[in-house]
């Protein structure tokens, strides 16, 4: 390490150790949390999230440690919770299961349907009023009737996630392709380009910052469909695995539970954002 | 029956404008352009901003409809966008979404060409305007100069009989423009077609054209038609020449308002 400060005398400011050897990864690893101590916001975040914790554990110590989890119990208890709890894997996959596929046909329902609405005039005039309508409706509303419809089952699930997705995604690719640029249009038109190569050809792709803030909310409504109704028909999965952990006061286990959901519907937000700037690097030149 | 039509037109004009003029609500932008276009002339058009150059393009492309008078293409009205004609846009008209090998072969595409019959066209003029090597990057990883080569790479691959040409370097650089004029012009003339270039360079109007329309007025017509006999193939030298100065000093006077005599004898006045 001397010959290094020697041959780059420059570098070395008082009081500092001295470079250290470029190639080493323990090196690399410590100047990268260097690099991350040195900025201020993420100072900021970790004294904040120490802040939060502290008083949380002592605010549960102090007032009601049976009515609340505390941030050490549940560090506790997650490692076993997540390796070897086969009920919480299978609930949540049932959960996921669900969501997937009701976001999959509600997505796609509301593509269609969306894009054909910000395209064609007497469309928009017919049926926009009753999408909007729909995005209004408290999906709580609905799940009676569903529950009528397909019993307390895995079925109204699905339901209710697509009933809550649909709209906001609707409604994304609706105004997304409504403000398709007319210069698109015109170069279209230009080549002579038929209808549909204007639908999927440049509405879709055009409106796609669109459709991406519509899934942003539809991911959160269809995660939030799919607990409410395990919560109101004990349909099994992760919601309602969370609600029995809660009941029974294992409150450590529950948040874990909650925590996977939240973790979750980050992951189908930022997923989508990172796989589109991954695979279509045009998004954000547009 | 193409055939018959060619024979019995070799000398027709490509394209007949006759007392066209166009409103925008209740502002008339041009009115009573009579124009005929020979087969594989090069056409300039200049005039002021706001002379409804381009708007007179696209009535020709059929994007516009005239609210007066008729525009024939190969004889027959154009009543919206046709086969036969092929434009290039001031602002490159790509799409974001698309690779340069999409955009060029954009044309084909929604004419139902097959998919690989598409990437060979699209190949050989991507190739022609020098694009070799960058099919598949996107127009926002491309200069300026680029994204017009693909445009007009776009165009071409249609086989137009009529290429449009919407003051496509209007928005380059001074040294990708002149570059892309003679670019232009070598390439008509390997593959020449009739070219209606607007434009409110005067210069480039000059170099290019067979003759320069000047339009002019509010509501604006065409005020002077200017013959460019520069001999062809017209390459850097052509704008040295005293002939090519002094028409387009003539036609800088005209479009600049400057009064002269008409027996003027700089150029032939149509």
């Amino acid at each position: 390490m001397a010959d290094l400060t020697d041959t780059h005398p420059d570098r070395a400011a008082p009081g500092d150790p001295g470079p250290t050897p470029r190639s080493s990864p323990e090196a690399k690893a410590a100047r990268a949390i260097g690099r991350m101590w040195r900025s201020k916001s993420v100072r900021t975040r970790l004294g904040t999230f120490v802040v939060i914790m502290t008083a949380w554990q002592a605010g549960v110590m102090m007032f009601g440690r049976d009515y609340m989890a505390t941030p050490l119990g549940i560090l506790a208890v997650a490692p076993e919770m997540l390796t070897t709890d086969a009920q919480l894997w299978n609930n949540t996959r049932m959960t996921l299961v669900d969501v997937a596929i009701g976001l999959g046909l509600g997505g796609a329902a509301a593509l269609l349907v969306g894009i054909a609405l910000g395209q064609a005039k007497t469309l928009e005039a017919a049926l926009g009023p009753y999408i909007n309508g729909l995005y209004a409706t408290p999906m709580l509303a609905i799940l009676p009737i569903f529950t009528l419809w397909f019993g307390f089952s895995e079925q109204t699930r699905i339901a209710l996630v697509i009933f809550s997705a649909f709209p906001p995604l609707a409604i994304g690719a609706w105004d997304g392709s409504r403000a398709v640029s007319k210069r698109y249009l015109e170069i279209a038109d230009s080549f002579g380009a038929q209808r549909r190569h204007v639908w999927l050809g440049i509405a879709v792709p055009a409106s796609l910052p669109y459709l991406v803030a519509g899934f942003r909310l539809a991911s959160g409504r269809a995660l939030t469909a799919a607990v409410v109704v395990e919560f109101l028909t004990a349909v099994d999965g992760l919601g309602i695995y969370a609600m029995t952990l809660t009941t029974t006061f294992r409150h450590d286990e529950a948040v874990v539970a909650i925590a996977i959901l939240s973790i979750v519907g980050v992951l189908l937000t930022v997923g989508v954002q990172k796989t589109i700037e991954k695979f279509l690097p045009w998004y954000g030149n547009m | 029956m193409a055939t018959i039509n060619d024979t019995e037109k070799a000398d027709a004009p490509r394209i007949v404008l006759s007392g066209v003029g166009k409103w925008f609500d209740d502002l008339c932008v041009f009115q009573g352009v009579d124009l005929d276009v020979g087969k594989n002339e090069i056409i300039s058009i200049v005039g002021p901003s706001g002379c409804g150059k381009t708007s007179l393009l696209r009535c020709l492309n059929g994007l516009l409809k005239p609210d007066q008078g008729q525009v024939l293409v190969d004889g027959e009205p154009v009543l919206g966008p046709r086969k036969s004609i092929a434009m290039v846009f001031q602002d490159f008209g790509l799409f974001p979404w698309k690779t340069v090998l999409g955009n060029v072969g954009y044309g084909l595409k929604v004419r139902g060409v097959p998919k690989s019959e598409i990437r060979d066209v699209a190949q050989h003029f991507i190739k022609l305007v020098g694009l070799e090597g960058r099919e598949h990057a996107y127009p926002f990883q491309l200069s300026g100069g680029m994204q017009q080569r693909a445009g007009l790479a776009r165009a071409l691959t249609v086989n137009p009989n009529v290429l449009l040409m919407d003051e496509p370097f209007g928005s380059l650089d001074a040294q990708t423009r002149e570059l892309l004029q003679f670019e232009l012009l070598n390439i008509w003339s390997e593959n020449p077609t009739t070219m209606v270039f607007v434009t409110h360079a005067i210069e480039e109007a000059v170099l290019l054209g067979d003759r320069v329309v000047v339009m002019m007025g509010r509501p604006s017509s065409i005020r002077t038609i200017v013959d460019v006999p520069l001999p062809r193939p017209r390459d850097p030298s052509t704008i040295a020449s005293a002939e090519f100065q002094q028409i387009r000093h003539y036609v800088w006077e005209l479009v600049m308002g400057v009064e002269r005599g008409r027996s003027d004898g700089a150029a032939h006045v149509g």
